[in-house]
């Protein structure tokens, strides 16, 4: 590929490294997102996974590398990085909702306060993406009266509301009981056809088959192996993969 | 044969309590009314005159009757199983016994009680001048809270941003007014900074020093209410390109404050409380009246009126601090 042609890349990782303290989380990772790609990040705990993620907007502060958004170095001090995280959007694994609001004003907070816009506007909007993830009968309904599927759903509609490039997700179904990891695989398939770029670290292998459309595999700090989902849940290349798939799969 | 664990059948005592036998009879009906009997006894025949000569056996027997009805009474307070009305019989009955006691051997002028503390006729025109006072202790208390709260707001949110050098200042300004007690800062604002040309006045210089003074305290118990607020809120809310100062008034602010509010009325009252504090420099609060009439009238009876308005002020604030915890108790 032509490294100059960043036309269509989002995100370009170079030599990213993560200290905390005297342990090497992030040895050195490279990589490009381009538009509309799903990335599916897996490896075993401990291995850097949500820490590459939470760099990748500064919610973890890089030790050094550089990353690229949209052909930005985000890591230069000129760069304000609240902009670059209106268009980063991110889901969490524990839900993350403000405990204090309700799911509408959940949504419409950042909207309204980053992006100004009005409160008919939001509120439109706001509407809109509960339809989208099928909960428009609980805008005003409070966090801790919804499941928690319903919780991340809500997240993901409060990223959404940013109308961000990218979403990031990090283990969005971690934290759900069995029975409700369906309902937001089932969103974020429609986000993924509907042409988001996504990074999501899961170990949902039913979703990474059918929406990523390349794994990174990071093991120790390192970026094992990539490539497309068959090839490397069939087809692994290194041990560490070979290993870590027989596990879980 | 080696020894097994015994199983519910073959020791169906297994779970029984094993306490000595005393304990049986020792909790039991009869000694207790037996016990109370001789308590009486004791207490009506053997205790010495009140006017004796004070001997060490005088102070013994006096010692030994008080360790016989703590004894007594403990004996059944420590019963779970007695009925509580009973048992707050009982207490009843020790207190009443102990101030009996005082009563008789303290040597208290108990006749003088009434014409010295009470001498409420010595009181008129005087109560005028006690509500002045606890005015002015109630508007002290009443800026210095406000000032306070702003302080510590103010510090706590700047210890938010976590910033090294800024830091170093806070936390000096707390570890100072914190280690300082409140009359020493009165004194060293009132008496002290005059000699540097800085004249605050007795009132300014009590406000002054109880809002850095409290400010301390309240600028810990903001902290402690932001660090209550889940930093994946923080985290939600920055990765929506939210500014740091956003997130502390959207969304750190409105989850701490109902945490912090039982803690901060705490700090008002001692805040009220520390306003006679101020009497040292010379304002004019509800204390430094009380003892300038209390010079006037050479009676105490205006200290004990003080006394009984500070309390009056005082318990139904604690009353609603009470309240406020249990409402955010409930509320999580």
């Amino acid at each position: 590929m032509n490294t100059f042609d960043t036309k269509d890349v989002m995100i370009e990782v170079i030599d990213l490294h993560k200290y905390f303290k005297d342990l090497h989380v992030l040895k050195g990772i490279n990589t490009k997102i381009t538009r509309s790609e799903v990335v599916a990040v897996m490896g075993p705990s401990g291995g850097g996974k949500s820490t590459f993620l939470r760099c990748l907007n500064r919610l973890e502060e890089p030790s050094s590398g550089h990353i690229f958004v949209e052909g930005v170095d985000i890591m230069s001090p000129y760069i304000d990085i609240n902009k670059v995280r209106t268009e980063i959007g991110m889901v969490f694994q524990s839900f993350n909702l403000f405990p204090h609001l309700t799911a509408l004003q959940n949504i419409k907070l950042a909207p309204m306060n980053v992006r100004k816009i009005s409160d008919e506007e939001a509120t439109d909007r706001g509407y809109k993406l509960l339809d989208k993830v099928g909960l428009r009968e609980k805008a005003n309904v409070y966090p801790e009266q919804l499941s928690g599927g319903q919780q991340q759903r809500i997240a993901i509609a409060r990223a959404l509301a940013m109308q961000p490039q990218i979403m990031f997700f990090d283990e969005p179904t971690s934290a759900l009981d069995p029975e409700m990891i369906g309902e937001v695989l089932e969103v974020m398939e429609n986000m993924a056809t509907e042409g988001m770029t996504m990074v999501v670290v899961s170990h949902e292998m039913g979703f990474i088959r059918e929406a990523a459309s390349r794994v990174l595999f990071l093991a120790d700090g390192l970026l094992v192996e990539e490539g497309a989902p068959e090839e490397i849940f069939n087809n692994p290349q290194h041990n560490r993969t070979k290993d870590f798939l027989s596990k879980i799969l | 044969m080696t020894e097994s664990i015994p199983t519910l059948r073959s020791d169906p005592n297994k779970f029984l309590r094993r306490t000595p036998i005393w304990f049986t009879w020792v909790r039991h009906w009869n000694f207790i009314i037996v016990t109370f009997i001789l308590l009486l006894a004791y207490g009506i025949f053997l205790l010495p005159d009140p006017g004796a000569d004070p001997t060490p056996a005088y102070y013994l027997n006096l010692f030994l009757f008080i360790l016989f009805t703590l004894a007594w009474s403990a004996n059944i307070l420590a019963e779970r199983d007695k009925r509580e009305l009973f048992q707050g019989v009982v207490a009843f009955v020790m207190i009443g016994i102990l101030c009996w006691l005082f009563y008789l051997y303290s040597g208290t002028e108990w006749d003088k009680l009434a014409d010295q503390f009470f001498a409420w006729d010595r009181m008129t025109g005087y109560w005028g001048i006690l509500w002045g006072g606890l005015k002015v202790s109630l508007m002290l208390a009443a800026f210095s809270g406000v000032f306070s709260i702003l302080v510590g707001l103010i510090v706590a949110i700047l210890r938010f941003y976590n910033h090294p050098t800024i830091n170093i200042f806070l936390i000096a300004y707390i570890d100072v007014f914190r280690s300082m007690p409140m009359i020493v800062i009165m004194v060293v604002l009132f008496f002290a900074l005059p000699y540097l040309g800085i004249n605050l006045g007795s009132i300014m210089a009590t406000i002054v020093a109880l809002s850095l003074g409290y400010g301390a305290y309240a600028s810990e118990a903001f902290r402690a209410g932001f660090e209550a607020v889940h930093t994946g809120q923080i985290e939600a809310s920055r990765s929506l390109g939210i500014s740091r100062w956003q997130t502390i008034r959207m969304i750190v602010l409105p989850q701490a404050i109902p945490i912090v509010i039982p803690t901060l009325t705490g700090i008002i009252i001692s805040m009220f409380k520390d306003t006679a504090i101020a009497a040292v420099v010379a304002a004019p609060e509800l204390l430094k009246r009380a003892r300038e009439l209390y010079t006037q009238s050479t009676s105490p009876t205006p200290l004990i009126a003080a006394a009984i308005i500070y309390l009056l002020v005082i318990i139904p604030m604690i009353r609603i601090v009470n309240m406020l915890e249990k409402r955010t108790k409930g509320a999580k």
